[in-house]
């Protein structure tokens, strides 16, 4: 079973004709936890904006838990994106006047799918990733976001991305903020919670050298031919 | 989606509270030009109605209507009682009440009329005067006061009150040797007559058989009634005229009262002074103006000409309605800049917010971004922006209303005792809920302008945040 299949993916942007993504054939099975090494300008963000659903794609090139994410339209690809995918940005992945708590639970506001799968009382889901991400304090996890770290924030941003079992979760850089220390950590307790979940993990980076905790590693330039 | 609208809004809470600051206001301002229009209005119709005619010396309709009706300003010239007898006796004619003016009682305006004022006047559509206490004065020595007047004073029936010359508030010429007892009290009736003081023809004129001698402080009141007796002996002591007429004068008046208006046997009489001694009905020399009721309303038209041709004296009859009308037409104007300013601070109000919610975009654009990644759709996020321009305007409108009924509770008494308008608290009218809706629907409209910039900032956007 293949959470995300590229084949034959050629986009470029309109006012350009050179394309920037030009793949012929890439896997995510499920469960697996690939990184994804690329300087920065091979293409990365492309990449995640096309599985994300946030580009037009052509039909048949890209599919996420099964769907032809190219054949949605419009505000169904928000759907989809938020009921299949769990998104880790670099930096400021919080809304910062919403709690740690309510940021872990912004995806169940919008998917019925995430909410349901949280189980029945999807605060205390909440709550206990927090807690597994080793944010322990009740009174932390209810304060605004902004009052976190940056190290806490990102492991917020974890718990979000995770919570409500989706099938994949995207990470575009997401230990660029952090410091050697808490980047180890942080990519651990990532992979632990993915396995834990299920979900399969790309994690896309610059930073060659996290790779080899995961279970698969690509150069996206060696996979991109479009950016030469 | 709303609670996510109110947080953002309240982590922004300085500024979005100054935009609700400024839609208030605008709210307020444009409600309240329109309450004070709408009750200004409906106050001076309500203060002319019942009298067919104002006649008074040849002069403008709307002069003579503040003067006559509101007691603001003054008529020109007088008119001579000739001419009064002359109008009372055409046969168009119901009913006259003889009126002078251009005196004051601690700066509410003196009138001297006959009794047959209250018996004819009729304010708010058509009612009689009430009185709430007392009944009408029946000597030159009797008064009867409106309800405001009362209420500012504690004047009640028996009070008894000294009139000062001229019609500012303070005044210097007071004829404290011509006091007044107050034999009655009128009833509410939120028109100028609140604000008025009644007194006979003679008690009027007597205010100027005497001129004050001295500075008198305008605030005394002298209420003991022993007090206004020796005051009373004081002055005719100083009288130089025959001392026993006064008091010959008033039994006459009194029998007299009943034929005001019907005596023929009138002589001409160029001195005040002189006429107090005569046989017959109190008949000043000239008096401001006369309010008259007709037989049939259709001979207006007749009247006026009648009055017109009038050789003796120059003549003006005045249709209180049409004068009304002249009057709307000369604050048309001043209304107009009213509602122009009103409405160029709402739109100033409104372009705030549009300014707040356009201002506050770049810096939302990782929050946009974050919403899109958590499943909100590109109409999610623009339709984010209209709910805050909801949020933005309902508060404000809410604010506005709010503090407008503030500030006309505050100010209301202020607007009573010195225009005779009561604003009052109450539901907002037709007009007024379309004003408010007319704000809000423009400042919805205006913010489709950030609204759509959001819409196609996250489209193009997409999840990434260019920073």
């Amino acid at each position: 079973m293949k959470t995300v299949e590229l084949k034959s993916l050629v986009y470029r942007w309109s006012d350009q004709s050179d394309p920037v993504l030009s793949i012929d054939n890439f896997n995510l099975d499920a469960g697996e936890c690939v990184f994804v090494k690329g300087p920065s300008g091979s293409g990365k963000t492309t990449l995640l904006s096309a599985i994300a659903g946030v580009i037009d794609v052509p039909q048949g090139s890209v599919r996420v838990a099964g769907s032809d994410i190219g054949a949605l339209v419009g505000g169904d690809r928000d759907r989809f994106r938020v009921d299949h995918l769990g998104i880790v940005f670099q930096v400021f992945n919080l809304l910062p006047w919403l709690s740690a708590l309510e940021n872990t639970l912004l995806p169940c506001r919008f998917s019925a799918r995430r909410r349901d799968k949280a189980g029945s009382d999807p605060k205390a889901a909440a709550t206990r990733l927090l807690r597994e991400l080793g944010l322990e304090d009740a009174g932390l996890i209810n304060r605004p976001a902004s009052a976190l770290s940056v190290g806490q924030q990102q492991r917020v941003a974890v718990a979000r991305a995770l919570i409500g079992a989706p099938e994949v979760v995207l990470a575009d850089e997401p230990t660029s903020a952090l410091d050697e220390e808490t980047k180890e950590t942080f990519v651990q307790l990532l992979l632990k919670e993915c396995r834990a979940s299920g979900a399969s993990l790309l994690f896309v980076s610059h930073d060659g050298s996290l790779e080899r905790r995961f279970d698969r590693s690509i150069e996206l330039p060696m996979l991109n031919k479009g950016n030469s | 989606m709303f609670d996510l609208c109110l947080k953002s809004l309240l982590n922004r809470r300085f500024v979005a509270m100054l935009t609700v600051l400024s839609i208030a206001l605008s709210v307020a301002l444009i409600v309240g030009v329109e309450r004070l229009r709408a009750e200004a209005r409906a106050g001076f119709a309500n203060s002319a109605s019942g009298i067919d005619l104002i006649i008074a010396a040849r002069g403008n309709d709307v002069q003579i209507l503040m003067a006559t009706i509101f007691g603001v300003g003054s008529t020109g010239a007088g008119i001579s009682w000739d001419s009064y007898e002359m109008i009372e006796e055409l046969p168009q004619i119901s009913w006259t009440v003889p009126i002078m003016m251009g005196d004051n009682h601690r700066g509410y305006p003196v009138i001297g009329t006959s009794e047959y004022y209250f018996e004819h006047f009729r304010h708010s559509g058509g009612q009689q005067l009430v009185f709430a206490e007392g009944v009408p004065f029946k000597s030159p020595e009797g008064a009867v006061i409106g309800a405001k007047v009362a209420q500012a004073f504690g004047y009640t029936t028996g009070t008894e009150i000294v009139n000062a010359h001229g019609s500012g508030e303070i005044a210097f010429d007071v004829h404290d040797e011509a006091p007044f007892t107050v034999t009655g009290v009128l009833g509410h009736t939120g028109t100028a007559v609140d604000r008025m003081v009644f007194v006979s023809l003679e008690g009027f004129d007597a205010l100027h058989k005497e001129p004050a001698s001295k500075v008198a402080d305008p605030f005394v009141m002298v209420d003991a009634p022993e007090a206004a007796e020796e005051h009373e002996d004081h002055d005719t002591a100083h009288s130089h005229k025959a001392d026993h007429a006064d008091s010959e004068f008033t039994d006459e008046h009194v029998k007299h009262g009943e034929s005001h208006g019907h005596d023929d046997d009138h002589a001409q009489h160029s001195d005040p002074d002189e006429h107090d001694h005569g046989g017959h009905d109190h008949e000043p020399a000239t008096i401001n103006a006369i309010f008259a009721g007709l037989e049939e309303k259709t001979a207006v038209l007749s009247i006026q000409r009648q009055l017109a041709d009038h050789r003796d004296e120059a003549l003006t009859a005045v249709l209180p309605n049409v004068a009304l009308l002249q009057l709307w037409s000369i604050t048309r104007t001043a209304e107009t800049a009213l509602r122009l300013m009103a409405g160029a601070v709402a739109m100033a109000g409104i372009i705030g917010m549009v300014v707040m919610l356009s201002a506050s975009l770049d810096n939302r654009r990782r929050e946009f971004a974050i919403l899109r990644s958590v499943g909100a759709t590109p109409a999610g996020v623009f339709s984010l922006i209209l709910l805050e321009a909801v949020l933005l305007l309902s508060a404000g409108i809410v604010l506005g209303v709010i503090a407008l009924s503030v500030l006309t509770l505050l100010i209301d008494p202020i607007l009573a005792a010195n225009f005779g308008l009561r604003i009052g608290v109450g539901l907002p009218s037709v007009r007024e809920v379309l004003l408010i809706a007319l704000v809000f629907c423009s400042g919805l409209l205006a913010s489709i302008i950030p609204a759509l910039r959001v819409y196609r900032m996250t489209l193009s956007d997409g999840l990434s945040v260019r920073l």
